[in-house]
């Protein structure tokens, strides 16, 4: 639970980020981009973990019903060095790249996922299909994030605004 | 890919080699990374930010703010980074991952630390690309995403040097990439 709780701080971190440049002066609203960061790292690992449920069915045989979910809790940790990373570049360094270092950190996500399920069921064979599952759902998950917030920041914008 | 009955591999395998740490860390820092030659390793992370560092320095000569000759010495600079820079880096990370696991000797660590850096050349090849044929000022929109996509492989290169301790390698990954972060953003403002 730790760690899920960690990866979820992970999504609302970069999301405060990601409005960080361009609602400096909102409390109000970075506390929304929170929010909204939390939400779609919920609904990320929700969505991740239902094509993974489908092609990984000897995980969840060997291991049990929450080994999926172990495996993406593993896969995006690795999350956590990107945020920091990123809290870096922006506020030290003043670099406005927080959306580069979150679709960089998911992909990645998706290849540390594709290993620990790799390593849930080493006796089934890795087959090219089933080892870009996780990478392809993180990679549609990191165009999400992208595009979500291209929409939601002009929109907060405007609120601030108003 | 591993080399046991040749000396020394061909360029087309050295290339498919180091592309292969940009594609799949994981599995090229496990299997092709003990025959690969370490003056080949330093020459990616050495050419990726020569290129990086002589687009600041091509920048700086489009607003009038450096000379051309000194556009090269950026990229010298570039250069010094990419190998004295990223060797010190891998010689803090092989050091910091001792406590946790020791199968892994300092030149692997600078081999590993060093291709890491294959994808900051992609983006360096590109950059210049755009900057000498479009215009643009590349160096930090090329440049950071080049950077952001060596963290990847770096966290890998640290997860097998501390033998899978995750916290370990999270945190050797962090603190290498924040100086590097540092230093380079430091050079380039």
């Amino acid at each position: 639970v730790r760690g899920r709780l960690l990866i979820l701080f992970c999504f609302g971190a970069l999301g405060v980020l990601t409005g960080y440049s361009s609602l400096e002066n909102s409390q109000g609203l970075l506390v929304l981009c929170f929010v909204t960061g939390c939400l779609f790292g919920v609904g990320c690992l929700l969505l991740t973990s239902l094509p993974l449920h489908l092609f990984f069915r000897g995980v969840v045989s060997k291991n049990g019903a929450g080994a999926i979910g172990d495996c993406l809790n593993t896969g995006f940790l690795a999350l956590v060095p990107f945020t920091l990373l990123a809290f870096l570049a922006e506020l030290l360094l003043n670099w406005n790249a927080t959306s580069a270092f979150a679709s960089a950190g998911l992909m990645f996500c998706g290849g540390v996922t594709a290993g620990a399920l790799a390593k849930a069921d080493p006796g089934h064979p890795q087959g090219m299909l089933r080892a870009l599952v996780p990478t392809l759902a993180a990679a549609l998950a990191s165009f999400c994030w992208l595009a979500m917030w291209a929409v939601f920041i002009p929109l907060l914008g405007r609120v601030a605004g108003a | 890919v591993t080399y046991p009955e040749q000396d020394s591999p061909s360029f087309r395998q050295l290339l498919k080699s180091g592309l292969a740490v940009a594609v799949n860390p994981g599995g090229a820092l496990k299997t092709q990374l003990q025959s690969y030659p370490a003056s080949w390793a330093m020459a990616v992370s050495g050419s990726a930010f020569l290129l990086i560092f002589l687009q600041s320095g091509l920048d700086l000569h489009r607003t009038g703010q450096a000379e051309a000759v000194q556009a090269l010495g950026w990229g010298l600079v570039g250069l010094g980074f990419g190998t004295v820079g990223v060797g010190l880096l891998a010689t803090i990370a092989w050091l910091l991952a001792h406590p946790f696991g020791r199968n892994k000797p300092w030149g692997w660590a600078l081999r590993a630390f060093s291709l890491a850096y294959s994808p900051a050349l992609i983006y360096g090849i590109l950059g210049l690309a755009a900057n000498l044929v479009l215009g643009w000022n590349t160096a930090v929109a090329f440049g950071v995403t080049g950077f952001i996509w060596a963290i990847g492989p770096m966290l890998t290169a640290a997860q097998e040097m501390t033998e899978d301790h995750t916290g370990a390698s999270y945190l050797i990954g962090t603190t290498c990439g924040s100086l590097m972060l540092v230093g380079w953003g430091v050079m380039v403002s």
